[in-house]
């Protein structure tokens, strides 16, 4: 009973916070296309701003990719040569005031959280032209090592998320710390 | 070259390439994870067929309704070697479907600005 009341709060906790959709759990690719379609239809429904809604789905995606590709919390065989490990990570879409946000949350090492904390610190001094400029010079350059995707995700969400965002990193151990990104469309 | 048809999913978009007319079109939703894995055997199948053109009209048609930001990478680069060719020779036009979708214009319209040769054309949305 104590377990399902504990869930019931934090059932509770997640409606009062205006928050849509939550998700904490393995990610796969299969999760992502599923539960982007189940987003963009719970938009629609609302009826909310085409390019809130759209925005909000691009968002989902690139941070829903980065959990598949990087996040260190994940399982894989005893061989350890399972080429996709599941990987653990958390997601959610909610209302604050009237802006749309997508939060999302994975593990990282602790010794990525500096080179992470620099970049994304310096994206939020960028503005839209200076944003454009840094998203093109990044396409045409190779990605850069140890990057699965194009390197260009955190710019992608930068350019769409209008109200702006925020991260943290929140201690784990000396080597992991899990990483938070918000973005408000 | 024999044709390259695959049709699209929730995720990766219908890809038509006609080699014999040279036109060619991605059509639909682009944000696999794996976006090497999808678009690496086909481009160089393409961009070995650019290569070798003299002369010859080139319609690329771009319908995409979304593209994750790795597939912004292939689009761009698809760009660069579409002004390649045209500057080598052919004309060639970009196709670019937006719908009255205003990312998408945008987005098509950003990577536009890089053209120097191709020719590159906005279809709004069917009546």
């Amino acid at each position: 009973m104590d377990t399902i009341k504990q869930i019931h709060k934090i059932k509770t906790q997640l409606t009062e916070q205006q928050i849509i959709f939550c998700y904490a759990g393995y990610i796969t690719e299969d999760v992502l296309v599923s539960v982007g379609n189940t987003i963009k239809q719970k938009l629609e429904l609302v009826k909310a701003d085409r390019s809130a809604a759209r925005a909000v789905f691009a968002i989902f995606v690139e941070e829903a990719q980065n959990i598949i590709r990087y996040s260190k919390a994940f399982i894989q065989d005893e061989t350890g040569e399972f080429q996709n490990p599941l990987r653990f990570g958390f997601v959610a879409v909610g209302k604050s005031t009237d802006r749309y946000y997508v939060c999302c949350g994975n593990r990282i090492q602790a010794q990525d959280v500096a080179r992470l904390d620099g970049h994304l610190q310096h994206l939020q001094g960028l503005d839209a032209d200076g944003l454009k400029t840094l998203f093109k010079e990044t396409l045409r350059d190779d990605p850069p090592e140890g990057s699965k995707g194009a390197g260009v995700g955190f710019i992608d969400i930068a350019r769409r998320a209008k109200g702006g965002f925020e991260f943290s990193f929140e201690d784990i151990t000396a080597e992991y710390a899990d990483f938070y990104i918000k973005a408000y469309v | 070259m024999e044709n390259i048809n695959l049709a699209g999913s929730d995720n990766s978009p219908e890809v038509v390439f006609d080699f014999a007319n040279n036109t060619f079109a991605l059509r639909g939703m682009s944000y696999m994870e794996d976006t090497s894995g999808f678009y690496d055997t086909i481009i160089e199948a393409l961009n070995g067929h650019l290569d070798n053109l003299s002369g010859t009209e080139v319609r690329f048609e771009f319908a995409l309704t979304y593209f994750n930001s790795s597939s912004s990478r292939i689009i761009f680069r698809l760009f660069d070697k579409l002004d390649e060719i045209a500057e080598s020779g052919n004309p060639t036009t970009i196709f670019w479907f937006h719908e009255d979708d205003e990312d998408i214009l945008e987005q098509g319209e950003e990577f536009a600005e890089d053209l120097s040769h191709a020719t590159f054309t906005l279809v709004g949305e069917q009546d």
